[in-house]
């Protein structure tokens, strides 16, 4: 089947298994969750949310709603995909709303990462995530490049290697306190670099 | 002096604790400044592009339908459509029953005029280019006459439709 969100092939896929899970056959929307899931929390939720534990509860209400509206879906010749984006952005939408009850950390950059492919994206890379994958990771490495080294070492310490605020803090020789500040100043001098090198496109209404 | 050699002020201070917070945490009670959390978010999809473990995934999907309740079947729209032609006849018929029950009684059908008194008319308009008056005076209460009659047979026909 073509990654091309409306191959016919593909459309034929999606209305064969919509209306089996219509008819109560939970098997064939575990195929239809498998086959859009895996971009539906890639492209969408987690670029409006930045927070991976929220976009996760996102993805389980979208396709919570999905299946119980599943009737309600007509295909008009697209993919079920973009039904099921649409359900998520309302689902990201609801969750900021409900930020200051949950008091979930929740960042949008989506505006950071649209300069980086096409608006919307070529429908044939849609399901194609490793190609958008590289070029986040060459763009990072580009603004890092530019960064003051301090700052740099910083990022790379906390976000590439992922360690502990208390581990970065001792490798860089400075208090945790310290190591806050500096990790949050370094964050700002990315984001600057990041709109001059990349761009930044106006936030959306999710962020 | 590189900018981060700089005293932090009291609000970096609080600004640089909410966010250590918010990305341990994932919470931030009192807000977070968004534009550092939003490019640590960016950073950490930078790694793997927002990949989904097939294990977490199948977990998300179970708890999910767990949840769901039954899809709600909504009528499909050719019944709808029925619904609405349905509605749009019974409506029509419901017009026209009121419409009938309303409208004004039927006009009473009234005689024609007799032979006569088309005779009389004619006898009257050719009288006039008579030089004898007898004969004009004689058309004209010929005529006279033949009106009344119709007259009193119409004034009779529309006492016996509207009572009146």
């Amino acid at each position: 089947m073509s990654d091309d969100p409306n191959d016919p092939e593909r459309l034929r896929w999606d209305a064969e298994r919509v209306a089996r899970a219509r008819a109560g056959d939970r098997a064939a929307f575990a195929e239809l969750y498998r086959a859009y899931a895996p971009a539906v929390f890639a492209r969408v939720l987690l670029p409006k949310l930045g927070n991976r534990e929220a976009a996760e509860d996102a993805l389980g209400e979208t396709f919570r709603t999905a299946f119980e509206r599943l009737d309600g879906y007509e295909a008009r010749n697209v993919s079920l995909y973009f039904w099921l984006a649409r359900i998520a952005t309302n689902k990201a939408l609801d969750m900021h709303r409900a930020r200051a009850t949950t008091g979930r950390a929740l960042a949008s950059f989506e505006n950071l990462v649209a300069p980086l492919g096409e608006t919307p994206p070529d429908p044939a890379e849609l399901f194609e995530l490793r190609g958008d994958t590289v070029r986040v990771q060459k763009a990072v490495r580009d603004v890092l490049e530019r960064l003051n080294p301090r700052y740099r070492r910083a990022i790379e310490l906390r976000f590439v290697e992922d360690l502990g605020r208390e581990e970065c803090a001792t490798a860089l020789d400075v208090k945790l306190g310290t190591f806050d500040v500096l990790i949050l100043r370094a964050l700002r001098a990315f984001r600057k670099e990041w709109a001059s090198v990349v761009g930044e496109e106006p936030p959306s209404d999710a962020g | 002096m590189t900018p981060d050699d700089e005293e932090p002020t009291a609000e970096e201070l609080e600004e640089a604790e909410r966010l250590a917070r918010a990305l341990e945490r994932g919470h931030a009670p009192g807000g977070v400044p968004e534009d550092a959390l939003g490019a640590a978010a960016l950073l950490r999809f930078s790694k793997d592009g927002g990949a989904l473990e097939p294990e977490r995934a199948e977990r998300i999907l179970e708890e999910a339908l767990s949840r769901a309740r039954p899809p709600v079947s909504k009528p499909r729209r050719r019944y709808t459509l029925l619904g609405l032609l349905g509605l749009a006849a019974a409506g029509a018929a419901a017009f026209l029953l009121v419409v009938k029950t309303q409208a004004p009684e039927a006009a009473a059908l009234l005689p024609s005029p007799p032979r006569e008194l088309l005779e009389a008319q004619l006898a009257a308009a050719t009288a006039k280019d008579l030089d004898e008056q007898t004969a004009k005076n004689t058309a004209l209460a010929a005529l006279d006459d033949q009106t009344a009659r119709y007259r009193g047979v119409l004034y009779a026909t529309l006492r016996e439709r509207y009572g009146r």
